[in-house]
């Protein structure tokens, strides 16, 4: 079939210029639309229903909202883990589905459940799923400043809320856009209950009316005159003024209205989270994009509209679109790794041009690397891949292979035309350059296959790892088939236009007769010392093995964003106001660090988001100037500066995009997350301490800190049921008008220029400010006159309670989290381990488990390791079925180890740490370090098959030697054009693709150095046997 | 003049000095809870009582987060039921571990009532003034 082609291509060779040509231009167009994003899409999927419950405590919540949706959750199928958050007012639960399910699949699965759930919940509590989201779908923060106070809090927020969102929201690929600070405005209706105490009102009574305030009806149609009317009954409220004229009841005939017992104004609702800009109060929106979409695109869409609105803001309001923008980091990465690229194919021609020294087989081997990335372009298109650092890497690590099938093809087609032209009977050219690539196919499709097989591993991979890897190995493996294809069929033909006429003879150039001199006399001194050569590589082996216990152990490669995320976690049952002072606090300290540009805050949670936040936390994002100290340091000295000065607050520090990804992987935004499973809260917060207090001294760790489900004050108001009957009331109806006054609830909705704005009544500030003005609340008019008060029916008094409980499969749990700084995860995890198991006693039903990158990179390495032995025994089946022999096989797979010695010593020599991207290196090391040895093992074979040559040791320094080029070269290309990636340590987009380039090049520099000699020498010390057996069975066969 | 003035500062030392005698501390603390319950904290002690199903237990710490020794304080406890004024004392049983002193557990627990209130008066015997903390327990929780 391969010689089909072949003769096809040679037959019809306009048509494959045309079809190269076509490739090539559709393969351009497609390339530039491609959608561009940092990774590839890494997002679990999961589904988020969130309940709002009417300002319950955590504990109802809990047991009212929670476990209810949880009972009906369980038994989903191809669920992997449900989380739920249950804090004041606001159920979240996370169902998290295995990686390839469909997420539309599993939103309706969950729906269904939720349908059956919603019955089971009290009355107006409706469960909502989120909007799909995206790992990195928050794409974008704008900040809304005004200077002097020159626009109020409430209309910083109204223009956002009014103006700014709907245009955003309109972009195609916005998901969401959620806003914090400034004040949602809201009509307030604040009674006085000394004022209904004084014209007997009850609170039922004030409850129903208001609920009539604002209604609109309709009147059905009038005809007349050959027309019809519609009659509208217009009962809706405009204006305060409305509000205040509404009547609320009666007192000796006289119509009370509700002026007279309430102040009625426009107020901002009450608040839950807030913002800040620089240490500003502002407005700052967090832009979400939808899953798949262009991040950078959409980056520029919304600067285009939000530049359209700004002219018709008004005075004094400013918006700040460079707030944190994750396009930039996009744009760094993708940039940093396309000049990569470039660098790398031009350091793979000038390899092409030093050791051909013919520009014509130098171009001809060239142009397999655009058409084999246009091509790959194409597939991803096809396939709904996107242009990231991943699949970038793989087409980087590619390079160098791209041209290997190339350079043996045209080698072998140059030297067969020029003994044709030297022939007496010269063939033509076409059947010279048909047989020319038909001897060579079978060892360019082995090792084409042996690379294919190497890369099983990666796809084998699940989870966050998996997502990572796998596009990289498709788009490698996909760039390699298509060189493959062009080898097979635009090489021959180029040959055939270009390598025409005379060809001069081909000499080496002084570098290669330099090299192959070094090399023979190598050869010379090995082969007679074979056994010390074999024990000394032996020995290098073993050395480096035994640099392995002395790296360090960690799941991912820490990602450079460009900026950070500071988390400031104050005690619970701190008010709002309280953190607000906090947040700006560590504002000011951070700012006072000179690489700050600037920094933006969100305290607490907004309206709409989804994820359950107490108002005890803060989230600070830092934008940083490009010039400065490295942001290790800074970063250390804003962590001591914050500690100093707020001693009593906890602090996290990370980037956000790996908090994100740290909290997808844990639930928790942090490296580690321990996690304590139990039943009673007060034991969990007992042992988390002891804990936390166990491995607190543990060097490495950082920012170690127990999840705040701490105590928050509360005041409860307990019913006593006897007291309360004695009056005629039922504890559900006190428990009602109770919430109604305190929590208070919107009563209408009044429309302003299309924006909507609630109406809501509570008890004004006076009448509820303490338990004695609580337990004066009118409940009842008894008919004798006497008014039944709070204190009568029930007692009213201080304690406390949770702040929130987070339950992780059916279970509550606590967690404690931390970082890592100057250690690797590895050894910090097992000395953990360790200090709990001494000191920590769990009681009967308690477990630990422990969570994070920990738990993914050991899963991660035990899937690499028991894959990447399978891949090595289909590697060994496929030498043994093409060799027929196990020496040969053994002969072959013996330069993985001496790859192996390279790319241990140069990860010692930089990154001293194994992650599961190092792993990756590895992996790939094996396909491209067995690639020269069966060059080099296949020619021996043909020497002593066609060339009469016999098992000598001239024989192998004479293959060695005519193989020592091709071999160089091929090591050359492969090294060099990782080469620009071994340099990137730490740039964005890099710090993936750094250890894998690290390592490929490591080994294959031991690889080739060694290989020279050792693979030469393995074949005269165990091959003589083997090879004669080869030679004979192929006899037989033919 | 010099009465006034002898009075006057008579009135501010006397004040001071009894600042720390029997006055309550029912602000929250920020000492961090060991045993996952409630904190109340004097100058020097810091209070935690932690209400499980049939007890109610009570731990004495230092600023440094170290369990008081029995010899250093002298404890007493009554209770006060909801809308009642009398207070009742109770008893605290010393529990030990390992042969040390560990913690109180409250005797006489009231266990059918929704809530109330645990007085404590602890007096530290090397500073010599007494402080009063008062606790809200909740049996059915």
């Amino acid at each position: 079939m391969l010689n089909s082609i072949i003769r096809f291509a040679l037959n019809h060779r306009l048509l494959v210029v045309a079809i190269t040509a076509f490739m090539v231009v559709y393969g351009a167009i497609t390339l530039k639309n491609l959608p561009i994003d940092v990774f590839p899409d890494i997002t679990k999927p999961t589904v988020t229903i969130i309940t709002e419950s009417h300002g319950m405590a955590p504990e109802e919540v809990e047991t009212r909202v929670t476990l209810p949706i949880e009972s009906y959750l369980n038994g989903i199928p191809q669920v992997e883990r449900i989380r739920s958050q249950s804090g004041i007012g606001l159920s979240v639960i996370y169902i998290e589905f295995e990686w390839d399910t469909d997420i539309y699949r599993n939103r309706q699965l969950v729906q269904e459940k939720l349908n059956l759930a919603k019955e089971k919940l009290p009355k107006d509590i409706a469960p909502t799923m989120g909007p799909i989201g995206s790992l990195m779908g928050q794409i974008q923060q704008i900040a809304l400043t005004t200077q002097a106070n020159e626009v109020n809090p409430m209309e910083l927020r109204s223009i956002a809320e009014w103006i700014i969102r709907p245009r955003l929201m309109t972009i195609q690929g916005v998901s969401q856009v959620i806003s914090i600070g400034g004040g949602l405005k809201q009509y307030q209706i604040l009674v006085s209950a000394e004022k209904m105490n004084r014209y007997q009102l009850t609170m039922e009574q004030i409850d129903k009316q208001l609920s009539q305030i604002s209604q609109n009806t309709t009147g059905g149609f009038l005809e007349t005159s050959g027309q019809e009317f519609l009659i509208r009954n217009i009962g809706s409220i405009d204006s305060t003024e409305d509000i205040k004229d509404t009547l609320v009841g009666l007192h000796f005939g006289k119509p009370i209205r509700v002026g007279d017992i309430a102040d009625v104004k426009e107020h901002p609702r009450l608040k839950r989270g807030d913002g800040s800009f620089n240490g500003n109060p502002s407005v700052v929106m967090t832009i979400q994009k939808q899953p798949g979409a262009d991040t950078v695109k959409i980056t520029q869409a919304i600067e285009r509209a939000v530049n359209e609105i700004r002219p018709s803001l008004p005075k004094g309001v400013h918006i700040n679109l460079d707030v944190f923008k994750q396009a930039n980091f996009i744009e760094a990465s993708i940039q940093g790794i396309q000049g990569k690229l470039k660098f790398g194919t031009v350091l793979v021609f000038v390899i092409l041009f030093i050791f051909l020294s013919n520009l014509r087989m130098s171009i001809i081997t060239l142009t397999a690397i655009p058409v084999s990335f246009l091509i790959t372009a194409i597939v991803f298109s096809l396939f709904g891949l996107t242009v990231n650092t991943m699949t970038l890497g793989g087409l980087a690590i590619a390079i160098g292979e791209l041209v290997d099938d190339s350079i043996v093809d045209v080698e072998n087609v140059f030297r067969r035309l020029r003994e044709n032209s030297q022939s007496s009977q010269p063939l033509s050219t076409l059947k010279v350059i048909f047989e020319a690539s038909s001897e060579v196919r079978n060892s360019i499709v082995l090792a084409t296959i042996i690379i294919a097989l190497v890369f099983f591993p990666l796809f084998n991979l699940s989870g966050l790892e998996g997502r990572l890897f796998t596009p990289l190995g498709t788009a490698y493996l996909t760039a390699l088939i298509a060189s493959l294809v062009v080898s097979l069929t635009l090489t021959p033909v180029l040959c055939s236009f270009f390598l025409k006429g005379k060809l001069k003879e081909h000499r080496d150039t002084r570098f290669v007769s330099f090299l192959k001199n070094i090399d023979r006399k190598l050869l010379n001194w090995s082969l007679s010392h074979s056994r010390l050569v074999l024990g000394l590589s032996a020995g290098l082996l073993i050395l480096s093995l035994g640099l392995v216990p002395w790296m360090g152990r960690d799941f991912l490669p820490q990602f450079n964003e460009g900026t950070a995320m500071v988390s400031i976690i104050a005690s619970p049952g701190i008010s709002l106001a309280e953190s607000n002072k906090l947040g700006q606090q560590a504002e000011m300290l951070i700012l006072e660090t000179k690489e700050i540009k600037s920094v933006s805050r969100r305290t607490g949670r907004a309206e709409l988001d989804e994820h359950a936040m107490g108002v005890n936390v803060s989230e600070i994002d830092i934008d940083f100037h490009h010039e400065g100290r490295p942001r290790p340091v800074v970063l250390e000295e804003i962590r001591s500066r914050l500690k100093q000065t707020l001693p009593n607050i906890g602090v996290n520090i990370g980037q956000p995009i790996s908090h994100l990804i740290d909290h997808m992987l844990s639930g928790v935004s942090a490296a580690i997350a321990i996690k304590i499973f139990g039943a009673d809260l007060a034991v969990l917060r007992q042992k988390a301490v002891e804990l936390q207090d166990a491995i607190k001294s543990v060097p490495g760790l950082v920012d170690l800190k127990i999840e705040q489900q701490g105590l928050i004050p509360q005041i409860k108001i307990k019913i006593l049921r006897p007291e309360a009957a004695t009056f005629g009331l039922n504890p559900g109806e006190i428990t009602q008008l109770l919430e109604a006054a305190l929590n208070g609830e919107i009563v209408a909705q009044v429309i302003e220029d299309s924006r909507i704005y609630d109406v809501f009544f509570q008890f004004d500030e006076t009448s509820r400010g303490s338990i004695e003005k609580m337990e004066e609340t009118v409940l009842k008019v008894m008919p004798d006159g006497r008014k039944v008060k709070l204190k009568d029916v029930a007692d009213v008094y201080e304690t406390t309670g949770p702040n929130e409980i987070n339950r992780e499969n059916s279970q509550r749990r606590i967690v404690i989290s931390a970082n890592i700084s100057k250690r690797d995860l590895g050894s910090l995890m097992g000395e953990i381990q360790t200090q709990v198991k001494e000191k920590v006693k769990l009681p009967e039903g308690y477990y630990v488990v422990y969570g994070g990158q920990f738990e993914n990179q050991q899963q991660a390495t035990r899937k690499i390791m028991i894959f990447g032995l399978i891949s090595l025994l289909g590697i060994a089946l496929v030498l043994y079925s093409h060799f027929g022999s196990a020496t040969l096989m053994l002969q072959i797979m013996a330069t993985i180890p001496l790859a192996f010695i390279g790319g241990i010593t140069f990860l010692f020599l930089t990154d001293r740490t194994i992650t599961v991207a190092s792993l990756v290196g590895f992996i790939t090391l094996c396909g491209v370090a067995s690639r020269n040895s069966i060059m080099m093992i296949s020619h021996y074979l043909h020497l002593m098959k066609f060339e009469n040559e016999s098992f000598t040791k001239d024989m192998i320094i004479r293959g060695s030697q005519e193989r020592l080029v091709p071999v160089m070269m091929t090591a050359c290309v492969a090294s060099l054009a990782l080469l620009p990636l071994v340099f990137a340590k730490g740039q964005p987009g890099s710090e993936i693709l750094y250890p894998v380039a690290v390592v490929i090049v490591g080994g294959l520099i031991s690889s080739t150095l060694l290989d020279i000699i050792v693979t030469p020498t393995l074949f005269y010390f165990f091959g003589q046997h083997a090879a004669k057996h080869y030679i004979n069975k192929k006899e037989e066969i033919i | 003049m010099k009465t006034l003035t002898a009075t006057l500062y008579f009135i501010v030392l006397s004040t001071t000095l009894w600042a720390h005698d029997g006055h309550d501390h029912d602000g929250p603390s920020s000492f961090q809870p060991k045993k996952g319950g409630v904190v109340k904290s004097t100058e020097d002690i810091n209070i935690e009582t932690i209400t499980q199903k049939d007890r109610v237990n009570i731990y004495l710490f230092d600023n440094d987060g170290k369990k008081k020794t029995q010899d250093s304080f002298e404890i007493n406890a009554q209770i006060q039921l909801p809308k009642q004024n009398k207070k009742e004392t109770v008893k605290l049983k010393t529990i030990l571990e390992e042969g040390k002193f560990c913690h109180f557990e409250l005797e006489g627990h009231p266990k059918k009532v929704h809530r109330y209130t645990l007085h404590l008066t602890v007096k530290d015997k090397k500073e010599n003034h007494t402080d009063k903390l008062s606790f809200t327990i909740e049996p059915t929780k």
